[in-house]
């Protein structure tokens, strides 16, 4: 029974109506104001360029012709099915080399992990640019992979390691991995050593602990940077300029091309809004995973 | 009479009220007050008034409210209905820098970024001091608190007793009327916290200043407090001086925030007497409890629950005929601690405590005791 | 008596990562740096081919690109452009994160902010360039600026966020119960806390913005080159050993930057420690 003090004074007006319970919010946080800038911003340089360029990508005699064209383009197919197939395996190459990577530097006790941390964190700070020419050199045919076969004599001739799809999956990876480890290490670092332990305890090797323990614990990382990944890997016009070349087209260099053609105009919006909305529906499946604001801030 | 006790010290009437001129005897009064946070009804339906240089705390475990209302007294969380006023104003609706109140944080809250000394003199700054006089208020501050030499400092360089008196300086620098304290002492080691509880309460007294402390540590609250809000689930449970509270706690649950108690159920046998004494089976043995006059204190019901404080309890071996409540039970642990012997008994299949400062000799476990106690020790709660 | 010593199992530790996580590791982490390597190697290259490994070293190229007008110029520009976008973009990006602060739905203000990330930048371009010939912005400075700011503003905002994120409220509800008015506490006590983070978000929009290619590439004019166009249109005619001496200096300078940022890092925690009391 509570026991309840009666102290009976003339109240004041007791439930707030909905105008004052938005001006309380205002008044508490007046700094919201703020925001008209940085959305000024965005709306002046991006929203709005971005709204004309979707209008434009539909127009002339129908509709959706524009888009009707795209989908009939055989360059586009191609470029597409290139694209979309590179995409996923690099993702998957991602995964498969940035798992170890991420689980060795989030133990303590491996030596040297704040020197690969470095590693993958310095390569960051090197413009996709300069590595994307690097790779260049690397695999071109008289480049150091190709040297190094041929003196270990497993290859008579030069294999075509560049101007070709294959380079470029290979520079898109070694820059793609960083992304992904960085993704993974924080819910690498927060699997408790204690459900290690417990499995040691209860008999399982190191490889067994691997697979039933650590990695389902990681999956929701895992899924979070191969979405990441896969986003990233559908915007690359750099290295399939660079490592690839003229004959190597990725759907961003197919729309690079129409910036400036006005005649083409419609069908590059087309392309444009058609990539767009596929990345962004993957993104929205991305915050179902992980809160993109602790990627780059959080600790 | 103890009736009477219990109606002065509690409850207030509407003529009281309004005669002693709510500015002059009250700094804080809470009425109606909820509060709703994520859907949670964090308070619901708070009434309470703190006296004029009160030592005012609010005890209960976590998750009762207690913070919640430091929160809405300081304006940190607006109200869902309810009102708040301070010194006779109604401030509901003011925000949480024009209360003018003293707050110190649980983590003390200090600024990284500014030393000892600009993070006391902030208030000050707030309200416009000039400089001169401004630094020379720090300074005393700092050496109330035994801080004076370490203005310069980093608080991030500062052990906790001393981030401590920092908050405290800081808090007083600017002569609030009111201080409200969420916890402050809980981040402290024992010892620590004794001490820095004695200087709080000389500092109260010696300043004036009426203070709402809240604790989930029972005997910090007993210790230093003028009167105790027990707080369950977003309601007050009950609110009385401490030595009300431990010698009539309205519930088990205040019962038990109040000291250790031994709780038994019991059943009332017929009304009570003209001696105001009242009846009830505990299990199979007879015991007397007396009534209290004021009507909110009398729990009603078929069962009720009975409490003894193990102080109160005399064990022997035999049962003696002097009016006292008298109960056998089985012994089934004896042991000694620093106030005396503690002996544990088995009664109807609960265990009671009994605290002696006298040594009953040749007892063996298993024998068959025989627990005492005073018919006015006995509390009666409804549940 | 024959006494057949066998070693026992080392008992695994869940601190430690197994031998093959640690090669695979290390392997990667090395091909990693692999391509700098590379950069550094062709850049000091005393032979007109691009062959790594260099034949001989000479700092004879780095020389000639180091005095050049045209790369200096591009230089200058990049110099600019960085500076002016990334303070741009900072500003933004702080007013965003306070803003954002307390929303009821933060995951939607987020997902704004961070579309000129999402989005890729040729699209950006495609639909930039229309609009920025119309506006007469086509080919400047400033346009240029304004494209960096929008591309290095999600990466500001990124870490301004992150930083907000984990500032103690209770430092802000200390200063109001002080007496501090709402912009009084934000002056004195959230901004001066979030400085390191600030200082940070300005190295990596200077950063993004000074490597930036894309956007650049459409938007700019041969009166606005940057030091990535420049790049680039070398890279595409291969001129050997003039564009491993620019990229040389390039990485030099993106390490120096990283450096810059460590040290002042270290110097911000040291100073201000926001994040634990």
């Amino acid at each position: 029974m509570a026991y309840v003090q009666s102290i009976l004074i003339p109240a004041s007006p007791q439930r707030l109506t909905q105008w004052q319970r938005l001006r309380r919010r205002w008044s508490e946080r007046p700094e919201r104001v703020l925001l008209v800038l940085p959305i000024g911003f965005l709306a002046f340089f991006f929203l709005y360029p971005f709204s004309k360029m979707v209008a434009s990508s539909f127009g002339g005699p129908h509709l959706l012709i524009w888009y009707r064209d795209l989908f009939n383009d055989p360059l586009l197919h191609d470029s597409a099915i290139r694209t979309f197939s590179v995409g996923i395996t690099c993702t998957i190459l991602c995964v498969v080399l940035g798992v170890p990577v991420a689980y060795a530097i989030s133990r303590p006790r491996t030596p040297g992990r704040r020197v690969l941390l470095a590693i993958v964190l310095a390569t960051f700070w090197v413009s996709i640019l300069i590595r994307a020419y690097s790779w260049v050199v690397i695999l071109q045919d008289n480049g150091m992979v190709n040297s190094f076969l041929g003196f270990i004599h497993v290859t008579q001739q030069p294999i075509e390691l560049e101007q070709n799809t294959l380079g470029v999956g290979i520079g898109m990876t070694h820059f793609l991995l960083p992304y992904m480890i960085t993704v993974l290490l924080p819910s690498m670092a927060a699997i408790d050593p204690r459900l290690i332990n417990a499995a040691h305890s209860l008999g399982a090797g190191r490889s067994r602990t691997m697979l039933r323990i650590i990695l389902p614990l990681s999956v929701g990382g895992i899924a979070a940077g191969s979405i990441l990944t896969f986003i990233l890997s559908l915007g690359f016009f750099v290295m399939p300029a660079i490592i690839g070349g003229p004959g190597v087209l990725f759907l961003a260099n197919l729309i690079g091309q129409q910036v400036g053609l006005y005649q083409n105009f419609g069908e590059a919006s087309a392309m444009a809004v058609t990539l767009t909305l596929i990345v962004i529906v993957i993104y929205l499946g991305l915050l179902r995973l992980i809160d993109p604001g602790r990627i780059l801030g959080g600790r | 009479m103890a009736s009477q006790l219990v109606t002065a010290a509690t409850t207030e009437t509407i003529d009281d009220a309004a005669t002693k001129a709510l500015e002059e005897a009250y700094s804080v009064i809470l009425q109606k007050v909820r509060l709703s946070l994520g859907g949670i009804e964090v308070l619901q339906g708070v009434d309470l008034a703190v006296r004029k240089a009160e030592f005012f705390s609010l005890l209960g475990p976590s998750g009762a409210g207690k913070s919640s209302i430091l929160n809405v007294i300081a304006g940190f969380t607006p109200v869902n209905a309810g009102t708040v006023w301070l010194e006779g104003r109604d401030i509901t609706h003011v925000p949480a820098h024009r209360r003018d109140l003293g707050f110190i944080f649980q983590e003390y809250a200090l600024f990284p970024h500014l030393s000892v000394e600009q993070n006391v003199r902030f208030p000050l700054e707030m309200r416009r001091v000039p400089r001169r006089e401004g630094a020379h208020r720090v300074q005393d501050a700092l050496e109330m608190v035994g801080l004076g030499g370490m203005g310069k400092r980093n608080p991030r360089h500062l052990s906790g007793g001393q981030r401590q008196r920092v908050a405290i300086a800081r808090a007083l620098v600017f002569h609030p009327r009111i201080i409200l304290m969420d916890e402050p002492l809980s981040s402290l080691d024992r010892q620590l916290r004794e001490e820095m509880t004695t200087e709080i309460r000389s500092l109260q007294r010696r300043l004036g200043v009426t203070v709402i402390y809240v604790t989930h540590d029972q005997a910090e609250a007993l210790t230093l407090s003028d009167r105790i809000a027990i707080l369950r689930a977003g309601l007050i449970e009950q609110l009385a001086t401490p030595e009300m509270l431990h010698d009539h706690p309205a519930s088990s649950y205040a019962a038990k925030l109040s000291g250790p108690i031994n709780l038994a159920d019991a059943v009332p046998v017929g009304a009570p007497g003209p001696d105001g004494i009242r009846v009830l089976q505990l299990g199979a043995h007879t015991v007397r409890a007396p009534v209290w006059a004021s009507e909110e204190m009398v729990p009603v019901g078929d069962r009720l629950v009975l409490g003894v404080r193990p102080y109160a309890l005399v064990l022997d071996r035999e049962p003696a005929d002097t009016g006292q409540n008298c109960v056998p039970g089985r012994l089934f642990s004896s042991s000694i601690t620093g106030s005396g012997h503690q002996y544990l008994v088995e009664i109807e299949g609960k265990s009671w405590q009994v605290v002696a400062t006298r040594h009953v000799p040749n007892l063996r476990i298993g024998d068959r005791v025989y627990l005492r106690w005073p018919v006015e020790a006995t509390i009666l709660m409804s549940e | 008596m024959n006494l057949i010593l066998r070693r026992r199992p080392r008992q695994a530790v869940p601190d430690e990562s197994g031998w093959l996580a640690r090669i695979v590791a290390w392997a990667v982490g090395l091909a990693m740096l692999v391509p700098i390597v590379v950069v550094i190697g062709l850049g000091i290259n005393s032979s007109p081919y691009l062959n790594f490994p260099p034949s001989g070293l000479s700092s004879y190229w780095l020389g000639i690109v180091a005095t050049s007008s045209d790369w200096r110029d591009a230089f200058q520009h990049s110099v600019i452009l960085s500076s002016s976008s990334s303070v741009l973009s900072v500003s933004l990006a702080t007013c965003a994160a306070l803003g954002i602060r307390d929303s009821r739905w933060p995951r939607l203000w987020q997902t704004l902010m961070l579309l000129p990330l999402i989005v890729p930048s040729v699209v950006i371009a495609l639909a930039l360039y229309p609009f920025y010939v119309n506006v007469n912005l086509i080919g400047t400075m400033p346009g240029l600026a304004f494209a960096h700011t929008l591309i290095s503003f999600p990466y500001a905002f990124l870490t301004l966020w992150g930083a907000i994120y984990v500032l103690d409220p209770n430092l802000e509800r200390a200063a109001a119960s002080l007496g501090a008015n709402r912009w009084t506490v934000i002056r004195r006590i959230t901004i001066p806390l979030l400085i390191p983070a600030i200082a940070a978000a300005l190295v990596i929009a200077a950063v993004v913005s000074f490597d930036e290619i894309v956007l650049t590439l459409f938007l700019s004019s041969p009166q606005t080159v940057t030091i990535p166009v420049r790049l680039w249109s070398f890279v595409r005619e291969n001129l050997g050993p003039e564009l491993a001496a620019a990229s040389l200096l390039v990485v030099l300078i993106n390490i120096t930057i990283m450096i810059v940022a460590l040290l002042v890092g270290q110097w911000a925690v040291r100073r201000h420690a926001a994040v634990i009391p």
